[in-house]
């Protein structure tokens, strides 16, 4: 294609535009009278249920992250004693002595570590 | 009760929250005419069926609303329903749709003006368009979305919306080369409009 075709091209793309932006234009301009539209929707509406505030997936993800926060929050109670549960279990794990509080702090990790990953491909 | 203080995304909250059907039928009365004149085009005219497409829009709009995240304006979140409902309903009435059974809006009726050919040759050529393609143009040019947000209503991405308006103006401008050789230009097509 030489310059004079291309040139050629340009112009009728440019006019192709100003004839699209022109008729999209007097489409957008019209107003379309509601007539009883929404009145008509609203009646259907008011005929369902509220809508849930969150999706199935949100609830899911949620259901999820509170049971690994109640797991977690168990397992501290349980196998612990009180705050100094964590401090216990790193130096356990940092001196590889096997304690209840190490393999606690073990499954806290690995627990919520399964528990993101549902999460997170829940999302998708 | 009137809300025109309120923001769309007001509404939308108000709906989520409390499922105030009130915000929900500002929001209804707000977009219905962009909605359904969308829907018109998208269905060649079909005044019932783009109707009936557009309240189906609105009840799924209802339905999904704690889906929306207030990252797209509702308009378009609407305008990606509208068209997801016309998919299905295309696939559902395909044979009603093929060809000659379509019963355009009725045009007015002036006298056969260059501005009236023009629009009629740019609605034909709009016909000879795929499927994709037509929706690229309708959402683009019709609806006033940016090419990102034609791509999410759509569900396709940018790289593919771009090819398709491509191809869509390549095959438009060579339907059209009578007019676009000829030097009509937009101002010629607005006579006819008014």
């Amino acid at each position: 294609m030489n310059n004079h075709d291309q040139q050629h091209v340009m112009e009728q793309n440019n006019r192709l535009d100003a004839m699209l932006q022109a008729d999209s234009l007097a489409h957008r301009d019209q107003y379309i009278d509601n007539d009883g539209f929404s009145d008509r929707v609203m009646a259907r509406v008011a005929a369902l249920p509220a809508p849930a505030a969150f999706n199935a997936n949100t609830r899911r993800r949620l259901l999820i992250i509170w049971s690994a926060a109640l797991l977690a929050l168990m397992t501290v109670m349980t196998a612990g004693a009180g705050d100094q549960f964590l401090v216990d279990a790193f130096m356990d794990l940092a001196t590889k002595t096997i304690t209840p509080n190490a393999v606690g702090l073990l499954l806290i990790v690995v627990a919520t570590g399964v528990m993101g990953v549902g999460a997170a491909s829940s999302e998708r | 009760m009137a809300l025109p203080e309120n923001s769309d995304n007001d509404l939308i909250a108000r709906v989520i929250s409390c499922g105030d059907q009130h915000a929900f039928a500002e929001l209804v009365k707000r977009h219905q005419s962009a909605l359904r004149a969308s829907l018109r085009k998208m269905t060649n005219g079909h005044v019932e069926l783009a109707d009936d497409v557009a309240q189906e829009t609105f009840i799924l709009a209802w339905k999904n609303i704690g889906k929306f995240r207030f990252e797209a304006k509702f308009s378009t979140w609407l305008y990606r329903i509208a068209f997801n409902a016309w998919q299905t309903e295309v696939r559902r009435k395909h044979e009603l749709l093929l060809g000659e059974d379509a019963t355009p809006e009725a045009e007015p009726t002036e006298p056969e003006s260059t501005a009236t050919n023009l629009r009629h040759d740019l609605a034909r050529a709009m016909v000879d368009l795929s499927e994709a393609e037509h929706a690229a143009i309708q959402q683009c040019y019709y609806n006033d979305l940016s090419h990102d947000e034609a791509a999410y209503v759509l569900g396709i991405p940018l790289g593919t919306l771009k090819t398709h308006i491509l191809r869509a103006r390549e095959k438009m401008r060579q339907r059209l080369a009578a007019y676009t050789d000829s030097g009509v230009n937009d101002a010629t097509l607005n006579c006819g409009v008014n």
